[in-house]
Order: structure tokens, then C-alpha cells, then sequence
């Protein structure tokens, strides 16, 4: 009795899936065509999905062309000292990592009141000495702090006992790149070659910019710097959380946010970050749509064979476990297909926009395939109703 | 006869036919809306990133006017020099005057309060200035800086009159150093004298502000004596990324070969508009602020083509959707074309009666699909940028006759497939 029940059942299975099988190997291609119209969908979501996901930190990381947005000098109780107005070299130059925020640039840098004269390939002066601020920098923390600065010539190489001249200045004191300068400061001369004019636009275009080591040597202040500026990525508020950790890190000093900086980079990135989830749920809801109307036209294209299946007797069950089969194949595969080829078109996107690419996200691909699986349900059961509610000589006579 | 095969086959199957039609809409919306999106997205961007302030700034030529940091002086030596403040009307009358934004004139003076040196910034706060017939459009420091906020009031944009006291702003930094409230007098000390000012408000810049007093330049000449005279002038313009070869020839113009001087010369380029701004105004250097120039034309390098890249994959996935459905219900109705092949339909009949089908569905999807292309993208970028996205109305066509490619390419090829078998074959259902 048991083994009758378990053989009919186990044939019905079987004939179920025989059902199935032919479905698919009958249509063939109607049921790539409608595997297309899910994979695309899916893979034009997973693309947005991935690129919404990940477009801040890009953007963030764009954004740090505007150069610094905090600035650590010391606390101006202390500045009245005249002599310890500065601040720790070493302690400036680990506040990324004790800050907790390893992407932050730092860029230590001092500052004296000199002049500068432009020198003849003899070695003696050619021009009056000009007035300029000298600053001591770290020429490799400098350049990744301010990316969009302009060099004609070339930036010295760490070590170089080789100068930057601002464009202003060096047209007053006649300095061009490839000659020498003689830098004074802190009552000492140094003779410098001249590797690159740098033209900013703002205060560097009447500066003097020179090795930190240099400079402390020049003005008897080893291992000391005047103000540390920072780039820290993500906004006003990550730069006044910076400020405040900054502050504790280094006693003695006062962070300066540059507010206009860091506001306008965060009403930035909440603008894309605004924009990608307006544009993500209209792409969702328009490629779902198109999607259910695809799927939906191929069930009303195959009435006549839901007619002739019910004429020979298959019931309603068996027709929705044929359709419920074909669907979550459908739903299944094109989804897993378009996860994949979203990420590889959000990593392309990426590669041509930033440089690099973006990240595959693996989270996102439960939600794209539970997605495309019950909508390909929906887009099959409804029109699917009105089938089985169509007597099968109607729908087999063609009215 | 073939009119009414084609009214008939339209009509009959609505359903089938309604299907096909949305898909096509909603395809055509989607690739509609984003396109008017990513043409608009760079206008609306450069717009955002006026937040970040001045990119370019006019002064006397040589640099001459002195440099002030924390109110000392450090540009030496210098007989200063000062642009007139006759001239700041020419900044904007020029061939660019739509692109620039906002501009602000400042004069900066050493000044003492307290018994610290500190730096005396007299400015156009917010005042209208109109250029030729055009209506008069605000300009000053308070346009060209949207994200300064200031606790207090701004200060009122007289002279000084007889009996009244001039107000004036205290940068934050100062005036927690000092312990200022608005409503406060401070004495400064200017070129010798001493002038009493009235703090309307506390200014929150984050900037070199935050450690000045902004005052307007009228009260600022009547303090310094310097009556018309302007360090520099801060101008705001909208401009295009510059294109690697003019990023490299831009230094020097003149040695561009005369044809592409003339397109340097009408692109605005921020190097353009420099030296436009140059020519109007003799004796004046308009330079560059890099780091505003430069990461502003990479932001919008990034975001443009972000929305062209994502644009152009939702219109080849819409199109790759609305073929698969087109073909769909063309190879559904095989036994359709072998019934109409059997009663004497040449080829050239049943293709046309199917293409124009295809033709009609397409038009009309395509007329609804840049309808609803346009709201979507108009509500997208209320939502976003707080104004409606201007609609180009070339794109309407463009939709229509995207859409009718479509539909067409997804009818032609499973059609041309059916025509290779015999009438037979198809009405036998194989």
C-alpha cells in the first residue's frame, strides 16, 4: 500500500520533471532569450549595486586633491614662548596610524622668514635678495598631500639638497628650474639647486619650499616642526573627529579643521552618495519592470500548450510545479550569471574611472538572486492564473 | 488588405501587444531618464562645487600688494601695488560674463586689537552689481563662500556715517582668543589710529578668516586711508575640465598655432577665462588657484562619465530586454506566417506586415518611454540637486528613433528565420 503510493508519487515526480526537461530542450530558444532578459537585469543592478556601495571611498579618495583639510599647531598659550612654538617632528609623523586612520596623508612642516637670490654658475649671487617665507617640508608628503600642485621642472628627490621655488617668487628673484638659489634663513646661507617652480595660485607662489632637514639644521631646530597638515578622507565631521583625537595624541596643540574644506567635500559625497540611491532604485524598478513584462510574454505566448497540457489531463499542479521548475532555474542561473557579470563590469567602470577597481561585493548577491527569483515568480504566476482559469477547447480552438 | 491585416493583428492580441509596449516604454524610460541625467549631471556638479570657493584671483600684475600672514607682513621689501576698485565691474563684463559666478573684491591691512597683530580684511559682503542691461546679480564674499556660517548677523553694507558705528565680523579662532560676543565693541588699531567697531557677528570660515576681522571695504578705506584700492579680487567661474593638451600648452597660449588659440579662446578653461579676465583688465594678473581648479575638473571628469558609463549600460540592457521580447512573440507566431505564406503572401509581405508592427509598437513606446524619461529624470534631480533638470528637446526624437531601431533589429531577426522554412513545415508546428 505504502510502496503503491510512493511509486505513483515517485512517477508523478518523474514525469514532472520529464515535463521539464522537455519544456526546456523544446524551447530551447525561447528559454535562452528569456535567461538573457534575466541576466541582464540582474547584471545592470549587481553593476549599481556594487558601484553605490563603493563610490564614497572612491570619491573620498578623489576628493583629497583639494589638499589638506586640518591643520595641528601648537596651542597658542605655549606659541607666547616664543621658542617652543613648535612641535614634535616624530609625533607629527605618526598621527595617521595613532589617529587610527592609516589613509590620512600628514605632511610636518616648518616654517622661518628669509630671503632667497638667484645664483650664476659660478656660485655668486645674480639678483638682490628677495624677502620670501621659507618652509621646510618632506617633498614625498608634501606631494601626496597636495596632488594637484603643478611643477614645471620636477619634484626633488628625498635626500636633494634642491628647492622649490613659488611662481611669483621666483619671477621677482629671477629663479628658473635646473639653476641654483641661495636661501637664507635663521641668519645662515644655503646654496640650493632650484628643481622645480611650483604655481598654486595661493601663499606657495611666494614661498621658498626646502628639505625639513635643511631647514631645522639652518634655524638650530633638529626634530621640530611649525604645523602639521592633514588630509583625512570622508567630510566635516571625520575631520572634527580627527581634531579632536589629534589634540589628545599631541598635548600641547590646537587643531585647525579647515572647514570650508572638509564641509564642502562632505556636502559632496552626500550629494553622490544621494544621487547613486536615487539612480540605483529607478534602475531597480525599471529594469524589474522590464523584466516582469518579458517574462510575462512568454507566458501568454504559451496558452495554447497550458490548454493542451489541461486537455490531457495534467492538473492545475502539475502545470505550476512545470512552471514554478522552469522559473527558479531561470531566476537562479540568470541571477548567478548576472552577479557575475556585474562585477566584472562594475571592476571595467571602475578600472576606467578611478584606476582602480571596484571590489565585487559577495553581499550583494543573495538579495540580486532572492530579487530575480521572485520576480520571475510573479512574472509567471500572474498571467499564469488567468491561463488556468481559461477552459482548454477555448484556448486549443484559438478565441 | 494590408492595412487591415496589420489593424487587425494589432488590435486583436492586446494583450500580447500591451506587453511588448510597456517593455519598450519602460526601456526607453530608463535609458531616457539616465541620458538626460548624465547630459545635465557636469552643469549641476560645477554648480555644487562653487562650495569650495574662489578658483581663480585677480592681482595687480607682479604680485605687488602686500602678503599678510596673521596680520605681519612677509612679503619684504615691496613698494606695494593695489588694483582700483573703478575696475571690478570689468572682471565680469567680458566674453565670459555667464560663466562667472560670483566674484569679491578685498583689501587686505596690518591691523592691532588687543595687542596682536592680526589681519584687517575689508570685502564686498553681499551687494548686487550689474553688468550692462543684464539684471543686477549679488556678488561679494558671502556668494562666492556658501558654507561660511556666521553667529550673529552679517554687517551692514554702509559707509561710515558721523555717530554710527561701523560693524564688523571677528573670525572664530579671534574671537574665542579674545573672548568676543556679538554685539561686542572692539578698538583696532590701523595705520596708527584707533577705531572703534561694532561685532555684528562671529564668522565660522575655516579658513585664514577665522583668525581676521571682515569688515566692508568702505569701512576699511575710511580706517586705512587706501580710499579705491583692492589687494585682489576672488572670482568664482564656472568652468570646463581642461583637456591634457591645453593642461600642458595652457602656461602659454600665445604659442598655440592661431586656430587652436581661437577654440583655447572659446572653451571656457579656467586658463581661458584667466586670460580673458587679463586682457579686460590691464595691468592686472589673473591666476589660477590649482587646488580648486584642478580637483574640480577631476571631480567632474568622474562623475560625468560615472553617468555616461551607467547611462549606457541601462540602455543596452533595456535594449537586450525589449529584443528578447520582441523575438519571443514573433517566434510564437510561426504558424500566423505559414498560414499567411500558404494563402499566397510573398516574403517582402509578411516581413513588412511584421516590421511594421514592430514599427508602430516601437514609435509608440518610444513617445511614451521619453515622456516618462523626462519626469523621471526631472524628479531625480529635484530630489538630488534641489532643481529640475533642463530636458533637451532632441531627445525626444532620439528616444523615438532609438526605440524604433530596437524593435525593429528584434523583429528582423527571428522573422528572417521563420521565412527560410516552407508553409507546410510551419502549419505541421515544426
Amino acid at each position: 500500500m505504502g510502496s503503491e503510493r510512493r511509486s505513483i508519487a515517485w512517477s508523478r515526480a518523474a514525469t514532472s520533471a520529464r515535463f521539464l526537461m522537455r519544456s526546456l530542450s523544446l524551447r530551447g530558444p525561447s528559454f535562452i532569450l528569456a535567461l538573457l532578459a534575466v541576466t541582464v537585469g540582474a547584471t545592470v543592478v549587481t553593476t549599481m549595486l556594487n558601484l553605490k556601495l563603493d563610490l564614497r571611498s572612491k570619491m573620498s579618495r578623489e576628493l583629497r586633491r583639494y589638499g589638506p583639510n586640518l591643520l595641528l599647531v601648537p596651542a597658542p598659550d605655549r606659541r607666547a614662548g616664543g621658542t617652543s612654538s613648535t612641535l614634535d617632528e616624530a609625533g607629527a609623523r605618526a598621527l595617521p596610524s595613532r589617529l587610527g586612520a592609516p589613509e590620512a596623508v600628514v605632511s610636518p612642516l616648518l616654517l622661518a622668514g628669509g630671503g632667497v637670490a638667484a645664483m650664476d654658475a659660478q656660485g655668486a649671487p645674480a639678483s638682490r635678495p628677495v624677502a620670501a617665507a621659507t618652509v621646510g617640508a618632506d617633498f614625498d608628503l608634501l606631494r601626496r598631500l597636495n596632488p594637484s600642485w603643478r611643477v614645471e621642472g620636477r619634484w626633488p628627490a628625498p635626500g636633494e639638497a634642491a628647492c622649490l621655488a613659488g611662481a611669483s617668487l621666483a619671477s621677482r628673484a629671477g629663479l628658473r628650474p635646473g639653476g641654483r638659489a641661495l636661501v637664507r634663513a635663521g641668519g645662515e646661507e644655503r646654496a640650493l639647486a632650484v628643481a622645480g617652480i611650483v604655481a598654486t595660485g595661493e601663499a606657495e607662489d611666494e614661498q621658498v619650499i626646502v628639505p625639513l632637514r635643511v631647514l631645522q639644521e639652518m634655524t638650530g631646530r633638529p626634530g621640530r616642526v611649525s604645523l602639521a597638515a592633514l588630509s583625512i578622507d570622508g567630510g566635516a565631521q571625520a575631520v572634527a573627529r580627527a581634531a579632536v583625537a589629534a589634540q589628545a595624541a599631541l598635548p600641547g596643540t590646537a587643531a585647525r579643521p579647515l572647514g570650508q574644506i572638509a564641509a564642502a567635500q562632505g556636502a559632496l559625497l552626500a550629494k553622490l552618495d544621494r544621487m547613486m540611491v536615487v539612480l540605483t532604485a529607478a534602475v531597480l524598478l525599471l529594469s524589474g519592470l522590464c523584466l516582469l513584462t518579458t517574462l510575462m510574454s512568454m507566458v501568454v505566448e504559451r496558452e495554447g500548450e497550458i490548454g493542451l497540457m489541461r486537455s490531457v489531463g495534467a492538473g492545475d499542479g502539475v502545470i505550476l510545479a512545470m512552471f514554478a521548475g522552469e522559473v527558479s532555474l531561470l531566476g537562479l542561473v540568470g541571477a548567478l550569471l548576472g552577479w557575475g557579470l556585474g562585477a566584472l563590469s562594475s571592476g571595467l567602470i571602475g578600472m576606467r574611472l578611478f584606476g582602480a577597481a571596484i571590489a565585487a561585493r559577495a553581499d550583494v548577491a543573495p538579495g540580486v538572486v532572492l530579487g530575480s527569483v521572485v520576480l520571475c515568480f510573479i512574472a509567471v504566476l500572474v498571467p499564469l492564473r488567468r491561463a488556468l482559469a481559461i477552459q482548454p477547447a477555448a484556448v486549443l480552438r484559438g478565441e | 488588405m494590408f492595412i487591415r491585416i496589420l489593424r487587425d493583428s494589432l488590435f486583436r492580441s492586446k494583450r500580447r501587444k500591451a506587453i511588448v509596449l510597456a517593455a519598450a516604454t519602460l526601456g526607453t524610460a530608463a535609458a531616457a531618464a539616465l541620458g538626460d541625467i548624465a547630459l545635465d549631471v557636469g552643469d549641476k556638479m560645477s554648480r555644487e562645487l562653487k562650495a569650495f570657493g574662489a578658483n581663480l584671483v585677480v592681482l595687480p600684475a607682479g604680485g605687488g600688494a602686500p602678503v599678510l600672514v596673521g596680520g605681519e607682513d612677509v612679503s619684504g621689501l615691496r613698494v606695494p601695488a593695489y588694483l582700483d576698485a573703478s575696475d571690478v565691474p570689468k572682471v565680469k563684463d567680458n566674453f565670459w560674463k555667464n560663466n562667472i559666478l560670483a566674484i569679491a573684491p578685498v583689501l587686505d591691512v596690518p591691523a592691532r586689537l588687543g595687542g596682536r597683530a592680526v589681519l584687517l580684511r575689508g570685502a564686498w559682503i553681499e551687494r548686487p552689481l550689474a553688468i550692462g542691461d543684464e539684471p543686477a546679480a549679488p556678488a561679494g564674499l558671502r556668494v562666492l563662500n556658501p558654507l561660511w556660517s556666521v553667529t550673529g548677523h552679517w554687517p551692514m553694507e554702509t559707509r561710515m556715517v558721523a555717530g554710527a558705528r561701523s560693524e564688523a565680523l571677528v573670525g572664530r579662532g579671534l574671537a574665542e582668543a579674545l573672548g568676543t560676543a556679538p554685539g561686542d565693541t572692539i578698538v583696532l588699531e590701523v595705520a596708527g589710529r584707533a577705531a572703534a567697531l561694532s561685532v555684528a557677528g562671529i564668522l565660522a570660515a575655516g579658513g585664514e578668516e577665522d583668525q581676521a576681522v571682515l569688515a566692508p571695504i568702505e569701512t576699511v578705506w575710511d580706517l586705512s586711508g587706501l580710499n579705491g584700492r583692492l589687494s585682489r579680487i576672488l572670482v568664482s567661474a564656472l568652468t570646463t575640465p581642461e583637456s591634457e593638451v591645453y593642461a600642458r600648452l595652457g602656461a602659454n597660449p600665445k604659442d598655440l598655432p592661431p586656430a587652436e588659440f581661437e577654440r583655447w579662446s572659446c572653451t571656457p578653461f579656467v586658463s581661458s577665462v584667466a586670460y580673458e579676465i587679463e586682457r579686460t583688465l590691464p595691468g592686472s594678473e589673473a591666476r589660477v588657484i590649482r587646488r580648486v581648479a584642478d580637483s574640480e575638473g577631476q571631480v567632474l571628469r568622474r562623475t560625468s562619465g560615472l553617468m555616461a558609463l551607467i547611462a549606457a549600460l541601462a540602455a543596452f540592457g533595456a535594449a537586450l530586454t525589449v529584443t528578447s521580447a520582441l523575438t519571443t512573440s514573433v517566434l510564437e507566431r510561426r504558424s500566423e506566417i505559414g498560414l499567411l505564406k500558404a494563402m499566397g503572401a510573398g516574403n517582402a509581405r509578411v516581413v513588412g506586415l511584421f516590421l511594421s508592427e514592430a514599427a508602430a509598437l516601437g514609435i509608440v513606446g518610444g513617445l511614451l518611454g521619453a515622456a516618462g524619461g523626462a519626469l523621471l529624470a526631472r524628479f531625480i534631480s529635484a530630489s538630488v540637486f534641489g532643481s529640475p533638470v533642463s530636458i533637451r528637446p532632441l531627445s525626444i526624437p532620439l528616444a523615438v528613433i532609438a526605440s524604433l531601431a530596437i524593435t525593429i533589429a528584434g523583429c528582423v531577426v527571428p522573422v528572417k528565420r521563420l521565412m527560410r522554412l516552407h508553409p507546410f513545415e510551419v502549419l505541421r508546428g515544426l
